[in-house]
């Protein structure tokens, strides 16, 4: 009945282009997770104050967060230290980072939580004005305008620069609105869970029927005669 | 076809027969906008004049309310100047989850049964030397998409600037817009389907009965040229939602797509996203064989 038409199409050109479709990613090189699981944290007995949020760790005087010998604890020499804690902690999120691209690509904990600038502390890691665990969800969904933009540009543009500018001209990713006014911008994380970023696979929605399964109802008080298999 | 067979109401208007009689006999339409002598004599939309045209939208408000028990609304809102419409589909990023479709069955108040969609998404290998359209699965089904190995083309009217299906309608039923679209005046149409057989891309589709579509779940925000509900014996298909983006919105398909992978704009418009992925990235259109020129480009991100 709806059979399709397309003798004298001319398809090669599309192939071409689908060979370079993303394909299977092949296997993990060695896990940071593996590489830490078995360190032990360091005991405390110094008269430092304890780390409500990081217990192992202390604050200082100056709201530092330090280890048990009072040593800052700076991002560029720690670049695990993260992973060290929070496994326990969001296990999920750190097994579902580590069997992802960024695991295997070295995209650390702290490339996106606690700035990206080396010598930023965990102090202000967790500053919320800048870039906070439980916060940047939030902002990064109930942003607008060109937060939005600054966000994605920090979060992921600044290392996926060609999907950010596509996407800041509504090319990749998705915005609403309006064609021809506002528009809302959907930003990355909407789409990419930011610690396993690959693009879910979903369940799709039924398939359309065959024409041998579409039943006409037998139509009434009308003269349609000769009715041939639908072309 | 059989001319004189399929050839109904319109028929008779054209060779001034419209008698008494002959209405009677002809009154095949289980309403949706045909029911009445007005409707019968209804002038072609284009002809209409302003009072004809709010008389015709009023009267039809009321039929497919009383029919539907909810207050409908036919809109005749006229093209927006300026604006060729155009429609991007990226290959690359389509998951073929075939939410697209079902969207636009809900907008569109297309039939639920018989099935009509006026979407269909087909499903290639990937890496193959050669295909042909007709070989591709548009009954795949899959626990979870995509599917490793392959690649997903939704198809629907692909909108040409030199639309083979109008040049065939032997009652100008079908054209195209100002802005491109290509309409069908459903009160005008006599179902002769020269038109599908006409297109080469299987976009048009039949209302062989009534259209079932049960009424809580129809649309009632409705355009005179777009989605308002169908007599039986018309031929259908994509209006780009008329109905909304002249109104500056999305078309529901867009708006749904959870990949992104639909965009749509004003061709006329540089800074519009359509112009952007025809000049920054790789465009084709389907049969470009076939000089159709369709407004629909399907391209490639990744
Ligand atoms: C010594 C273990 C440990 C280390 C190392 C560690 N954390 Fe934590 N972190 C914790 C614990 C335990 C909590 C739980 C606090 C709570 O539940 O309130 C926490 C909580 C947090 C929170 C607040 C959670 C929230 O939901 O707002 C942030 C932000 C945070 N950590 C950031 C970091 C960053 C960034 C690093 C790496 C630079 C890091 N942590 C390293 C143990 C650690
Ligand atoms: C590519 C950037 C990126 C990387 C790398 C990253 N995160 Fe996140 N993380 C985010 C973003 C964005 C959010 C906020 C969105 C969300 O919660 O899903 C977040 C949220 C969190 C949260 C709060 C989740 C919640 O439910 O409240 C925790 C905890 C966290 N990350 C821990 C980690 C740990 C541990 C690592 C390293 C294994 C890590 N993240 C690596 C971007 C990243
Ligand atoms: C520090 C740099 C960096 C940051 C920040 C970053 N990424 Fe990545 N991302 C990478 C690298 C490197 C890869 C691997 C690319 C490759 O192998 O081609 C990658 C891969 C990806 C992939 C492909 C995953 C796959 O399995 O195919 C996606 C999607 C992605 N990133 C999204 C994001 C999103 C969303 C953010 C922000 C929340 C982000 N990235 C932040 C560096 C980064
Ligand atoms: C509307 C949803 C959506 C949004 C928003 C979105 N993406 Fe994507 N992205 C996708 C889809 C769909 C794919 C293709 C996934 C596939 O085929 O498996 C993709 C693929 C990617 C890839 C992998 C590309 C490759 O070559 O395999 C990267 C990297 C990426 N996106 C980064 C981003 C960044 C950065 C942002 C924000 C600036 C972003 N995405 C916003 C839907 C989105």
């Amino acid at each position: 009945m709806i059979a399709f038409r397309f003798a004298y199409l001319s398809f090669a050109f599309l192939l071409v282009f689908t060979s370079a479709l993303p394909c299977g990613y092949s296997a993990a090189e060695s896990s940071i997770v593996d590489e830490i699981a078995e360190e032990q944290l360091p005991a405390s007995d110094d008269n430092l104050t304890p780390s409500k949020d990081h217990p192992g760790l202390f604050v200082n005087g100056q709201g530092e967060l330090v280890d048990d010998l009072g040593t800052i604890i700076r991002l560029s020499e720690n670049k695990n230290i993260c992973i060290k804690c929070h496994y326990g902690k969001h296990e999920k999120i750190v097994v579902a980072w580590d069997k992802s691209k960024h695991s295997r690509k070295k995209v650390l904990c702290i490339k996106c939580h606690g700035g990206n600038s080396e010598g930023s502390t965990l102090k202000e890691a967790k500053d919320e004005t800048k870039t906070n665990f439980k916060h940047i969800k939030e902002s990064m969904l109930k942003a607008t305008g060109d937060v939005v933009k600054e966000l994605a540009f920090d979060y992921c543009g600044q290392c996926h620069g060609d999907k950010y500018r596509d996407w800041e001209a509504g090319i990749h990713g998705k915005r609403t609105g309006f064609w021809n006014g506002e528009k809302e911008y959907w930003v990355c994380i909407r789409c990419h869970d930011p610690h396993n970023p690959k693009f879910k696979k979903r369940v799709p929605k039924p398939r359309p029927l065959k024409p041998d399964e579409i039943v006409f109802k037998k139509p009434q008080n009308v003269v349609v005669k000769n009715i041939k298999s639908g072309k | 076809m059989d001319d004189k067979e399929d050839i109904t109401r319109r028929g008779f208007i054209k060779g001034a027969v419209a008698g008494a009689a002959s209405l009677a006999a002809t009154n095949c339409s289980g309403g949706g906008g045909l029911g009445s002598l007005e409707a019968f004599f209804q002038s072609h939309f284009k002809e209409m004049d302003k009072e004809e045209l709010q008389r015709t939208l009023k009267r039809l408000e009321r039929e497919y309310s009383e029919k539907y028990g909810k207050d409908f609304v036919v809109k005749a809102d006229k093209p927006i100047e300026g604006t060729l419409f155009g429609y991007g589909l990226d290959i690359s990023r389509c998951i073929g989850c075939r939410r697209c479709v079902y969207a636009c069955v809900e907008e569109n108040n297309q039939s639920r049964d018989p099935q009509i969609h006026w979407i269909t998404v087909l499903r290639f290998k990937k890496g193959e030397k050669w295909l042909e359209l007709e070989e591709a699965d548009k009954y795949y089904e899959a626990e979870k998409v995509p599917e490793d190995g392959y690649f997903y083309v939704p198809v629907s009217c692909q909108q040409c600037e030199k639309a083979p299906c109008t040049k065939v309608c032997p009652v100008q039923a079908t054209w195209k817009e100002p802005d491109g679209i290509i309409v069908i005046d459903y009160n005008w149409c006599i179902g002769c389907r020269y038109c599908m057989a006409a297109c080469p891309y299987g976009a048009r589709h039949f209302n062989l009965t009534d259209p079932g579509v049960p009424a809580e779940e129809t649309n009632p925000n409705t355009h005179y040229l777009g989605n308002r509900p169908r007599p039986r014996g018309v031929v259908e298909k994509c209006t780009f939602c008329i109905q909304r983006t002249r109104n500056g919105r999305y078309p529901a398909c867009a708006e749904v797509c959870p990949a992104g992978a639909r965009k749509f704009g004003n061709l006329l418009d540089p800074n519009s996203e359509i112009r952007y992925l025809i000049e920054k990235k790789r465009v084709f259109r389907l049969k470009e064989d076939l000089n159709t020129l369709p407004k629909f480009f399907y391209f490639i991100s990744l």
